[in-house]
């Protein structure tokens, strides 16, 4: 079976089965997620796309469902700007950078502020909880977090 | 003038063949691991379904070298061959095209096998090494001497998960001239010889391109090779690209966990609050051929004997193996988990003294022209000397312990059961640097000055840790005078270049900075003298020193020691019978910081693997296999059980070496943790992972203390 679609951009046509999920044909097919793996059961958040501007774990979703959609992966959002401006931010509070999970989390992070853009500090802290790492950036990532978003109230308070 | 534009120069010597390393995904077929389903038998046979046309099927005798696989002093076969040791053990292997495909082929694979007859059994049983050592008059260890007091308590901790996201994945290529191997590992000259030996191969035929891993010593030591290795097996056999990939539930099951370890402890004290004696007896649990034996062992006895005065001590260390998969290091090399038993002990030593835990360890701890408990003098005071004092001051332990010990002498005048029960607690301790066993592969740095006036630095530390790789270049590029964007880190890749490994943290802050400096300025005396390109290399040489005695237990066991103390202040409300953390503070002695914000990333994840050993990360074992409830239910600790983390650095004298911390945190917080635990809700608990059935037991106990009509 093969779906067009657009991935990151760019229009894609990739060959799967009904019975594979899209993480698989992904990882597969592409160099999206190429050296990562989940846990196949959608709470890891390691494969996390944004599918039409909502976020789901692509392990769980069938390849058949993104037929003529949009899908967005964390590979895709670092090239944009906001991640560019958040990772600089970060970078000042001293982030180490894991191989694991900083893009995962900073993904997932914007994902959320893309729905609920008044999201607070403690929500924030709590959300990048939800990834769980071994990894000792959290300190970091929930500063930074607290950063961004008083950035876009100040800013959102100058344009008032 | 116009500015000189460089162009990118392909690497002489750093050219991975695409086509090894990254072949398309259409050309790599998928391996997958058959398992044994018993956890000890003999086997007879194997029955299985046709086989594909032109898939590949390994079983023991098809390995072309030596059929065992090595690390440090332990060896196990490659695949079970004769006798399956464990559930889950590698007994045969298959590739084929298609991933789920070779899954459901590989599920109807049968081994035939039959039970141990009683002599058999006997002679393959599970064995227990024993070690001995003593200190002082031993007769007066065992025996006791006349103290005051006799305290005796036995603590136990449970396995732990590596909770790495992403398990691990080789990819193999096996040709006539090389082996290529891509993976995720720490120890890339371990990939190499170990691949090497199975298929008989020449070392510098085996290439190994490391992919990033994370920075301590969590389960990727060794478990890496041993699948780059069935991996290349499968290439051999299948003559195509293999790649094989662990599922979650795969690996979280069979690769190597903390092992479980537990401490007998009796010491008798003098009325001013010394150790006249100590007798521990310690078990470690190391799985199935006790893999790591040694190191684990002798590690955990280290984190006994080596923070405090002792008088006479007797220590009997048993190491045991069980038909459960190989343990390893995780969250440390294994003196956590002495450490974890001593420290758990102080807590009820001072109690019986009645004394301030912190106090007690200022006093006790080792101090100048004392001797070590492996017989070396001491040049100064023990760094806990001056540690304890300078936390218990700042995170006002003192007090606060003194208040919750009062608060539970008078708590029968509270009535109100809802009010939160708290607790604090202090623990110190250290992490050894470097290997005690062994056999690790040295490190090296090579650094080339090209004649662009590009520098390329081979240096074989496989770290995702983007500050480090920058500090590095930086150092390099003010040592040379050159802009820091013309010096290039290479990726660890084996072959012409230096290997060394594993990596690890005290390596990477330790040992690297000193043989780059030293590789950068060889660099420089030989620039403007010898034409480019130049190139020096640098091999690291261990001082001179005495000489660890793995079974007399003599010498200098650790390159260095890194010292740490930690206070945790914990709250429980018997109503929800959950732990609270309110805060850990941390001080630690590892020498100068090379970089602040990794030193504490380090140390963070250190807290983080602490707490879930302590509170949230339980295995449980069902006819000597990992539950798959404990897969479903394993949960590393969240936002909620991670508290406000107060890190601070002693700043000692500058003359020592910057040292590494990453387990640090892990050894001292846990103990820390348990000990306040213990004073919320009471003495009896001294095992963790702390359950919420474990704390509802000691809660309900509790109760009836306080309420005895109910």
């Amino acid at each position: 079976m093969k779906l067009s679609f657009i991935l990151n951009g760019d229009d894609v046509t990739l060959d799967g089965d009904t019975r594979e999920t899209l993480f698989t044909v992904l990882r597969r097919e592409t160099e999206v997620f190429a050296e990562k793996t989940s846990c196949l059961k959608g709470t890891c958040g390691r494969c996390h796309v944004l599918l039409d501007s909502k976020e789901v774990p692509s392990c769980v979703v069938p390849f058949f469902q993104v037929r003529q959609r949009e899908v967005v992966t964390p590979e895709g959002f670092r090239q944009t700007d906001e991640y560019r401006k958040f990772r600089a931010i970060l970078d000042e509070e001293g982030l180490v950078e894991c191989a694991e999970c900083t893009d995962v989390q900073i993904f997932h992070l914007f994902s959320y502020l893309e729905l609920f853009p008044h999201a607070g500090p403690e929500e924030c802290r709590m959300l990048i909880g939800e990834i769980p790492c071994r990894c000792g950036s959290r300190p970091v990532l929930e500063r930074g977090a607290a950063r961004w978003v008083e950035s876009r109230e100040a800013v959102r308070a100058a344009r008032r | 003038m116009a500015a000189r534009k460089k162009q990118p120069v392909q690497d002489p010597h750093f050219s991975p063949d695409p086509d090894l390393f990254r072949p398309p995904a259409s050309k790599v077929w998928a391996g997958v691991i058959v398992r044994s389903r018993t956890p000890h038998a003999r086997i007879v046979g194997v029955v299985h379904p046709p086989l594909p046309a032109g898939w590949a099927l390994v079983l023991p005798a098809d390995i072309p070298g030596n059929p065992t696989f090595q690390v440090f002093r332990g060896r196990f076969p490659v695949l079970g061959d004769d006798e399956a040791q464990y559930i889950g053990e590698p007994l045969a292997l298959v590739a084929g095209p298609v991933e789920d495909e070779v899954r459901q082929w590989a599920d109807k694979v049968r081994f035939v096998t039959r039970n141990l007859s009683l002599d058999e059994f006997a002679e393959a049983s599970p064995h227990l090494r024993r070690k001995t050592i003593t200190g002082g008059d031993k007769a007066a260890a065992l025996d006791g001497v006349h103290g005051t007091m006799e305290v005796e308590g036995v603590y136990s901790s449970g396995p732990q998960d590596h909770g790495h996201l992403d398990p691990v994945e080789v990819l193999a290529r096996v040709t006539p001239q090389v082996v290529a191997v891509r993976i995720k590992t720490q120890w890339p000259a371990h990939v190499v010889n170990s691949v090497a030996r199975v298929l008989d191969r020449d070392p510098n035929e085996v290439k190994v391109l490391a992919t990033v891993s994370s920075g301590t010593a969590n389960s990727q030591v060794w478990y890496p090779s041993l699948l780059a290795v069935h991996a290349a097996l499968l290439s051999r056999a299948a003559n195509r690209a293999v790649s094989l990939k662990l599922t979650k539930e795969e690996e979280f099951l069979y690769s190597p966990k903390r092992p479980e370890a537990r401490t007998l402890l009796r010491t008798i004290l003098a009325p001013d609050g010394r150790i006249l004696s100590l007798q521990a007896d310690l078990v470690v649990q190391a799985g199935a051929y006790g893999v790591l034996e040694d190191e684990l062992l002798d590690r955990a006895v280290v984190g006994i004997l080596a923070p405090y005065k002792l008088g006479h001590f007797v220590v009997h260390a048993h190491v045991e193996t069980s038909h459960t998969p190989p343990r390893g290091p995780v969250g440390g090399m294994g003196e956590g988990l002495g450490l974890f038993a001593l420290e758990s002990h102080v807590h009820d030593l001072c109690r019986a003294l009645g004394q301030d835990p912190a106090q007690w360890r200022s006093e006790q701890t080792l101090t100048k022209d004392s001797r070590t408990f492996s017989n070396l003098p001491l040049k100064a005071d023990s760094p806990l000397k001056s540690l304890v004092p300078q936390l218990a001051k700042s995170s006002d332990y003192s007090r606060k312990h003194a208040a919750y010990e009062l608060l539970q002498e008078r708590i029968d005048r509270f009535q109100d059961e809802a009010l939160p029960l708290r607790g604090i607690g202090l623990a110190a301790g250290f992490q050894g640097n470097g290997f005690l066993a062994g056999g690790t592969s040295p490190v090296n740095i090579e650094g080339r000055l090209d004649p662009d006036g590009r520098l390329s630095l081979y240096i074989p530390i496989v770290t995702a840790n983007n500050r480090s790789v920058q500090l590095w270049k930086e150092s390099a590029a003010a040592i040379l005078q050159i802009p820091v964007d013309d010096v290039r880190i290479c990726p660890v890749f084996t072959g012409d270049h230096p290997t060394g490994g594993p990596s690890i943290s005290s390596r990477a802050f330790e040992i690297v900075p000193k043989l780059l400096l030293q590789t950068c300025e060889g660099i420089a005396q030989k620039r403007f003298r010898q034409p480019l390109p130049i190139t020096v290399r640098k091999v690291y040489r261990r001082n001179k020193g005495p000489a660890w005695d793995n079974d007399e237990f003599t010498g200098q066991p650790f390159l260095s020691f890194s010292w740490g103390a930690a206070v945790a202040e914990v709250e429980l409300v018997p109503l929800l019978a959950e732990i609270r953390i309110r805060k850990i503070s941390l001080l630690v002695d590892a020498g100068p910081r090379i970089d602040d914000a990794s030193a504490r990333n380090a140390l963070t994840e250190g807290v983080q693997m602490a707490v879930g050993w302590a509170i949230t990360e339980s295995i449980h074992w069902e006819k000597l296999a990992i539950s798959h409830e404990s897969f479903l239910r394993y949960r590393l600790p969240g936002p909620r059980e991670l508290p406000p983390l107060d890190i601070q650095f002693y700043e000692g004298p500058k003359e020592t070496p910057p040292r590494g911390l990453g387990s640090l945190g892990a050894n001292v917080v846990a103990p820390a943790l348990l000990s306040a635990i213990r004073q919320a809700v009471g003495p009896d608990l001294k095992s963790i992972p702390v359950s919420r059935k474990m704390l509802d037991e000691a809660l309900r106990y509790h109760e009836a203390f306080l309420y005895p009509e109910r």
